[in-house]
């Protein structure tokens, strides 16, 4: 005891302590500090392109698409177009995995083919060309008759413009669409569509 | 360690239930480990789907930034692992490598892109050394606050991630490649004649190949607060390359990761560990002070506020040990090889400083500007070396190479393991077999063995589901052509396997008959079943 009590004085002299320490509460509150702090699960928060965007992006395409004067002029009598599609080109700084490239398209696809316009402006949407192989292994071999060649191709591509610092970042996304004629590559209709994100944070530890 | 002894279907098979189920502050590192592993093994479908976590979590801003308290409080482990900023590259490049084999350049290019972030610079030492944790300790300590403003954000020197970047931009169509080559070469001008060569896109293929085994991570100094990196493979060598006959690559790594480890500029946390242990060491000085003059005077409430104070210090002092969480999968090197190959060519690559040969037979190349994209993952000295790493013998007919003249399905006694596919079935029936067969009858065939087309998640609810991961050949349920020349691949394909063991009456009974009859008495019992 005599020992410990050396040592006390000893460093009161050297940090220069006084009687006055953490109270009760204090205490309590360093115990349940961590607690309160540790929070739940990871959760991703970033500046890409989700569902959301999907769906008012290809709403907003349909109606433009729908509204366009060269395909408001069309109608039952018209030539007939057939329409493939291509996925889109990703030229973000975001991951758009294969099968969401196709969406981006499929889904306007869809909107537009619901509707009376393809039936009252003639046109047809076929499957793209790229994907009969795979069709064939399931279905046989169809005859070629059955093969539409698309005349025009429904595409597009996103670009982004992204902002990174040690605090957060920025995209700038620029999805444009359009419809080619495969005959001359002449662009028949396009439109885009454009929104900014940023999230703030530190962006590694 | 599975992973070590090329066992990557293993490997997943022990990781797979964390990365799937658990939400903690281990997700990105398991999800990590998945993805690496599945890849090395030749599933591109697994590894997408947890490297695209991998990816999210990593573009998150303040993913930790609610918990920063709590590690400083109790232990590192609680905040969720992202990785040193050396692991995040890796990370990153690991995605862009995935999207490489799978020929989407566009989303290669866009991983890439990701791991180009920049660096915190805090100079050197006095020496004009590398600084090390103990000077970057002495500086914080010294003048608080220095690890967050006394550094300059520099442009990153990962050559690698502009190397890739550049490729995907080319071949993407997008432009943009040459500045980012002349970045590469900037950073490390002995690029220069693979540099060239994918300038020039005199290329058919790219092998990207991880090599070794990556530094380990150790804590140690006072609490163990301070952390640092060991090598574990080292001075390998170049990878050599014989390209069929006669040509011959001598190819240095584009990525050495022991040297990012040893670079404070790839490190981070140091902050964090050394403010923690500092002032674990005052308050349990501060303590003992209180404690000792309350309980002389009498005084309760001193007593246990100096109580109070030692136990804060030691919590802290226990919680101060620094974080030794680390990618166990990470490479010491990292290759990137483009070759002309021209026409069906055998590869054999070995490292120079020794270890086992890697045969890759009959690559069959891409063409230039759609290479063929080959991801190869090679240990070290200290790993086993299986035979068929040096096979040249294809054993197993399969998706990629075709039904060979002649051959049947291999639960029926013959080699091949191809999917049932109607092209499939046609080449059996060529050589004679199956010859009544529908493409529906080849199906129901695997069916009724509880064979499943595919590798993938079981998805029958009372189901195991790691079984359909693993190939038929080595015990499991799942039918399916791994990645062309992957590791995976190579082992499933080379390798003499046990015969099958077949659980349905319909294929038992053929199959334990004699060699190219089994097929024909497939039939002859499924036609007595069904009458």
């Amino acid at each position: 005891m005599r020992g410990a009590r050396a040592f006390v004085k000893c460093n009161t002299k050297a940090h220069g302590f006084g009687s006055a320490g953490f109270g009760g509460g204090a205490f309590l509150s360093l115990l349940l500090l961590p607690s309160a702090c540790a929070s739940g699960p990871p959760v991703a928060r970033t500046t890409f392109l989700d569902s959301v965007d999907l769906v008012e992006m290809t709403d907003r395409m349909a109606q433009s698409f729908s509204m366009d004067e060269d395909i408001a002029s069309r109608g039952l009598q018209s030539e007939r177009w057939v329409v493939s599609m291509n996925r889109i080109e990703n030229h973000t700084n975001q991951i758009i995995p294969e099968r969401e490239k196709w969406l981006y398209v499929a889904r306007l696809r869809a909107l537009l083919d619901q509707s009376t316009l393809s039936r009252e402006r003639n046109l047809t949407w076929i499957i793209p060309p790229e994907r009969w192989d795979l069709l064939r292994d399931e279905l046989g071999p169809a005859p070629e008759v059955l093969r539409l060649p698309p005349t025009h191709q429904l595409s597009g591509e996103f670009t982004a413009l992204t902002n990174t610092s040690g605090q957060g970042r920025s995209d700038l996304y620029l999805a444009e669409y359009h419809l080619l004629s495969l005959d001359d590559g002449r662009t028949i209709w396009s439109d885009h569509w454009e929104v900014k994100r940023s999230i703030s944070g530190t962006s590694y530890d | 360690m599975a992973y070590y002894r090329y066992d990557f279907t293993a490997a997943r098979e022990l990781l797979r239930g964390r990365a799937e189920l658990d939400n903690d502050e281990q997700k990105v590192l398991n999800n990590l480990r998945l993805g690496m592993a599945a890849m090395a093994d030749g599933d591109p479908a697994e590894a997408e789907r947890t490297l695209l976590r991998v990816f999210e979590l990593l573009s998150t801003a303040g993913l930790n930034d609610d918990r920063t308290t709590a590690a400083v409080w109790i232990n590192e482990g609680v905040r969720i692992w992202k990785g040193e900023p050396f692991e995040q590259a890796l990370a990153y490049h690991t995605v862009s490598t995935l999207y490489a084999t799978l020929g989407d350049w566009e989303n290669m290019r866009a991983a890439a892109a990701n791991a180009l972030f920049r660096l915190h610079d805090f100079g050197r030492d006095q020496q004009g050394g590398e600084l090390s944790q103990e000077e970057l300790a002495r500086r914080e300590a010294e003048d608080p606050g220095y690890l967050d403003r006394g550094y300059t954000a520099i442009d990153t020197n990962f050559a690698l991630g502009f190397l890739m970047e550049a490729i995907g931009s080319d071949l993407s169509g997008l432009g943009g490649a040459d500045p980012q080559y002349d970045a590469a070469l900037v950073i490390n001008p002995k690029l220069e004649p693979i540099v060239t060569r994918l300038r020039e896109r005199a290329y058919d293929t790219l092998l990207i190949v991880d090599q070794g085994k990556g530094p380990t991570k150790l804590a140690y100094g006072p609490d163990n607060a301070l952390s640092r990196w060991q090598p574990q493979d080292v001075a390998t060598g170049r990878l050599v390359i014989e390209q069929g006959a006669g040509i011959t690559h001598r190819i240095s790594a584009v990525a050495d990761i022991n040297q990012m480890a040893a670079d404070h500029r790839w490190n981070n946390l140091e902050d964090v560990r050394k403010a923690k242990s500092m002032i674990g060491h005052l308050l349990v000085g501060g303590g003992a002070v209180a404690l000792g003059v309350g309980a002389n005077r009498g005084d309760e409430g001193t007593a246990i506020a100096g109580g109070a104070a030692i136990l804060a210090g030691a919590l802290l002092r226990s919680g101060a040990g620094a974080d030794t969480r680390y990618l166990e999968f990470a490479p010491a090197q990292v290759f990137l090889v483009p070759l002309r190959l021209e026409q069906t060519t055998t590869l054999r690559m070995q490292m120079s400083g020794g270890g086992s040969t890697l045969v890759l037979p009959d690559v069959t190349p891409g063409v230039a500007g759609n290479p063929r994209v080959i991801y190869l993952r090679l240990h070290g000295l200290d790993s086993p070396q299986p035979a068929w790493l040096a096979e040249h013998r294809l054993v197993h007919g399969n998706e990629h190479s075709g039904v060979r003249e002649g051959d049947y399905p291999w639960i029926l006694g013959g080699n091949d393991v191809s999917p049932p596919t109607r092209a499939t079935l046609e080449a059996y029936q060529r050589g004679g077999h199956l010859t009544d067969f529908t493409v529906y009858d080849l199906e129901d065939m695997y069916r009724q063995e509880g064979i499943l087309i595919g590798s993938g998640m079981e998805n029958r609810p009372d189901a195991p589901k790691n079984p359909s991961f693993r190939h038929v050949l080595i015990g499991g349920k799942g039918l399916f052509t791994p990645q062309p020349y992957s590791m995976g691949f190579k082992r499933l394909m080379y390798s003499q396997h046990p015969p099958y063991e077949p659980v349905s009456a319909a294929v038992r009974a053929p199959a334990a008959g004699a060699g190219a009859g089994a097929p024909r008495q497939f039939a002859a019992t499924r036609a007595e079943s069904e009458s």
